[in-house]
């Protein structure tokens, strides 16, 4: 009997047990909505341990839409813009309750996201700008690493063009060319067409969290994350002084921003398509030293291409030309190095590298001369030899004749 | 008086009138297969050919990962006649080789292996194995990318033979794969062991030819007297050999010893591996075997079938009995050529694919 009544008291126990268990687990959300994140197929969040009510607030384990939609339960249906920003960040600047989902995600995106362009006009009301779903998306959120996510490096570009159109932007002040300038420009062409990961896409000068155009002191920072010994240069440059004097931009006066084209030695100057007719006048000091420079460095490339074919000949010919070769990349280091320090709008320092990469031009082509002489000179030797020793093999067979009358 | 002096000096310790009487009793039979007989001074020259390059690539070669390639390199490009010297040596081997193939089926179309002549056969065989060593390790020397990765495929042919497979494997590579120590065993091998070697044989096969004479296909007229070895043909020797030096000194500059990248162990292989012209028939051969024949794999298939055709080659003189006998054998010849064509259509087929 004692028996009896321990095994129905354990059993009263498990299913208390299992009820008690059950609870925590219970979403009657996708009970009556589709599951979203279901649709979507991966989302960092669920993987995460997340559910509905943590974004959308409510009661998930009321059966009841009302008291599972209570919005004194604190259910919003769809956050507005601001509020989005506020939820999100609810958890990602939370740095405690982050290192524990994931120590290596930064936790300032909301304080960034204040200081942006974006953030400044949601936390105004605006509710057509850009949050944190519009680049992240909501159900289905990637991680930023993940290639399908709208927020990952090569989708960022299709991301912002999203909204910066003409279309979503009608009747905003900034301009909406933003995309066909930048699909035009040698960061476009290198991103879009040629799929380089490492080219510059809109958040890479923009900034994302923080999004918000470059002030004009900051231009030569944002360049010179890549462009760093260009930046660095022009800093220390006369032109750089004179710009931030007058308060122009430095990089994009010349180079231009969403449009940034490839650059060419025809930029140097005052000529039709030279960069320094914007602010200098032909025949003036600066004009005359960058004809000056022009020419280096034009003969300097004329003369490397007069030793590359030398060379190509030479190997063409079977000669061994992989030390000249090898020496030649000198050469065109040079011609890189030139072009470079054209940002420090010092005449001796640009000439000083010229005359490095002539001289190697010059040395290599005299290699690739004497490849080409000793090929020459193996030809009248085979031709000597051949000559020889067919003579010498017509006397033996003469004498092997002779002997054999004899 | 001097001269006189002199040889009188070198006779007392050379006994050279011995040499000379030797010399001018050596003749050379005359039949409408004659011509066949320059073939084994041709093989000759070329290995003294080989010798003298290859004792001149010694001075700068430096075996050793790191310095292989490097110095291959310096010899191509910076030694003068450095060039010259390593394409004479290339080009010099493949013809050795080609020479050597044409001399033994010559032999083995005029029965010049029949009886007392076994020897001369066994040490001829000897003799092209050892060139067929010559080439595979020296194949190696240079440590550029298809070297390498030519080698690691011969080698694991050697490793597909039953039982001793493995251990030849280790033997040739020096441990699991081939690294450095495989090409210190090739340099050894190539510069040592096969030359000494090559000497050896050789020495045994003139012997035997000395002490044979040239050997007269059976059922074949003689067209008048023998020719005198001295100085008759071997005036007729050095034309040959003299143009095979013009066509060697064209080939070297016209066509000169290519080497190709550094071999990288990392780096996967290159598309069209392929040994030396001459190991084509079995790389071949190789390719079309399938996986597995019956309960054994093709690989080991192929290596013991090859071996067994060295077998074969080298008791020719043992199974032809009639030409043992003096007999004509025409069945043997045929089975002779028909092997030889199967080879050469081998060789030819993975030339032009």
């Amino acid at each position: 009997m004692v028996r009896l009544a321990s095994l129905i008291a354990f059993a009263a126990l498990l299913l208390v047990h299992h009820e008690a268990a059950a609870e925590p687990g219970k979403d009657s959300c996708v009970g009556c909505h589709d599951d979203p994140l279901e649709e979507a197929g991966a989302d960092v969040h669920r993987a995460a341990g997340l559910s509905c009510v943590d974004c959308h607030g409510g009661d998930s384990s009321a059966e009841e839409p009302e008291r599972a939609m209570d919005p004194r339960k604190g259910f919003i249906a769809k956050p507005k813009a601001g509020a989005v920003a506020r939820l999100c960040g609810g958890c990602h600047s939370d740095i405690e309750r982050m290192r524990v989902i994931n120590p290596r995600l930064p936790t300032d995106q909301l304080a960034q996201y204040r200081t942006s362009q974006h953030g400044k006009r949601a936390f105004e009301g605006n509710q057509r700008v850009a949050t944190c779903v519009s680049c992240h998306g909501n159900h289905g959120v990637r991680h930023v690493l993940d290639p399908a996510s709208p927020a990952s490096k090569g989708r960022i570009v299709e991301t912002c063009s999203g909204c910066h159109n003409p279309e979503y932007m009608k009747g905003a002040s900034i301009p909406t060319d933003q995309l066909a300038k930048y699909t035009a420009s040698v960061h476009g062409q290198r991103r879009l067409k040629e799929r380089d990961p490492g080219a510059p896409a809109c958040s890479d000068c923009h900034g994302n969290h923080g999004a918000a155009p470059p002030g004009v002191y900051a231009v030569t920072h944002v360049c010179g994350k890549c462009h760093a010994t260009q930046a660095e240069l022009f800093e220390a440059s006369s032109h750089g002084e004179h710009f931030r004097e007058a308060g122009v931009p430095p990089c994009t006066t010349c180079h231009n921003h969403h449009d940034v084209l490839a650059t060419s030695d025809e930029m140097l100057g005052t000529g039709r398509r030279g960069a320094c007719a914007m602010c200098h006048e032909p025949g003036d000091r600066c004009d005359l030293a960058t004809i000056r420079m022009r020419q280096g460095i034009d003969k300097l490339t004329a003369s490397l291409e007069a030793t590359t074919a030398s060379l190509v000949r030479a190997e063409r010919l079977g000669m061994d030309v992989e030390r000249p070769t090898y020496d030649l990349a000198a050469g065109s280091e040079a011609v890189v190095r030139a072009r470079v320090a054209i940002h420090s709008f010092s005449e001796p320092e640009f000439q000083k590298i010229i005359a490095e990469g002539t001289e190697v031009a010059r040395e290599v082509d005299m290699a690739a001369q004497a490849k080409l002489g000793e090929y020459r000179y193996r030809r009248q030797g085979l031709a000597i030899a051949s000559g020889m020793l067919l003579l010498f093999a017509a006397l033996l067979a003469m004498k092997a004749r002779q002997i054999e009358r004899k | 008086m001097t001269r006189v002096a002199v040889r009188a000096w070198l006779e007392e310790r050379l006994d050279l009138e011995a040499a000379s009487h030797l010399l001018e009793a050596k003749v050379v039979p005359r039949h409408r297969y004659s011509v066949f007989y320059y073939l084994g001074g041709m093989a000759l020259f070329l290995f003294a050919i080989q010798l003298g390059t290859g004792l001149l690539l010694l001075l700068y070669y430096e075996p050793g990962v790191s310095t292989a390639h490097e110095s291959v390199k310096r010899i191509s490009g910076e030694i003068p006649f450095g060039w010259l010297v390593r394409s004479i040596h290339r080009w010099s081997a493949d013809i050795f080789i080609g020479v050597v193939v044409l001399h033994m089926l010559s032999a083995f179309l005029m029965k010049a292996y029949r009886r007392p002549r076994e020897l001369t056969w066994l040490t001829g065989v000897a003799a092209f194995g050892i060139a067929l060593g010559f080439g595979f390790s020296g194949y190696l020397l240079p440590w550029d990318e298809i070297a390498f990765f030519a080698t690691s495929v011969g080698t694991a042919v050697a490793g597909a033979v039953p039982f001793v497979g493995q251990a030849m494997l280790q033997l040739l590579r020096g441990g699991d794969d081939v690294t450095g120590s495989t090409l210190a065993r090739f340099f050894a091998l190539h510069v040592v062991v096969l030359p000494f070697g090559a000497l050896v044989v050789l020495a045994l096969h003139l012997l035997q030819v000395q002490k044979h004479g040239m050997s007269v296909p059976p059922g074949v007229e003689e067209s008048g007297r023998p020719r005198p070895f001295f100085p008759d043909f071997l005036l007729r020797d050095l034309v040959g050999w003299t143009l095979a030096l013009a066509l060697l000194a064209a080939l070297a500059a016209l066509l000169p010893a290519e080497l190709g990248p550094k071999a990288d162990p990392f780096a996967s292989a290159p598309a069209g591996i392929k040994p030396e012209w001459y190991f084509y028939a079995p790389f071949q051969q190789l390719k079309w075997i399938p996986s597995y024949v019956g309960p054994f794999e093709g690989e080991a298939v192929g290596a013991v079938g090859f071996g067994l055709l060295g077998l074969l080659l080298a008791l020719v003189p043992f199974l032809d009995r009639r030409a043992g006998r003096g007999e004509r054998s025409p069945a043997f010849s045929a089975a002779g050529v028909v092997v030889f064509l199967y080879l050469v259509a081998l060789t030819w087929y993975a030339w032009l694919h």
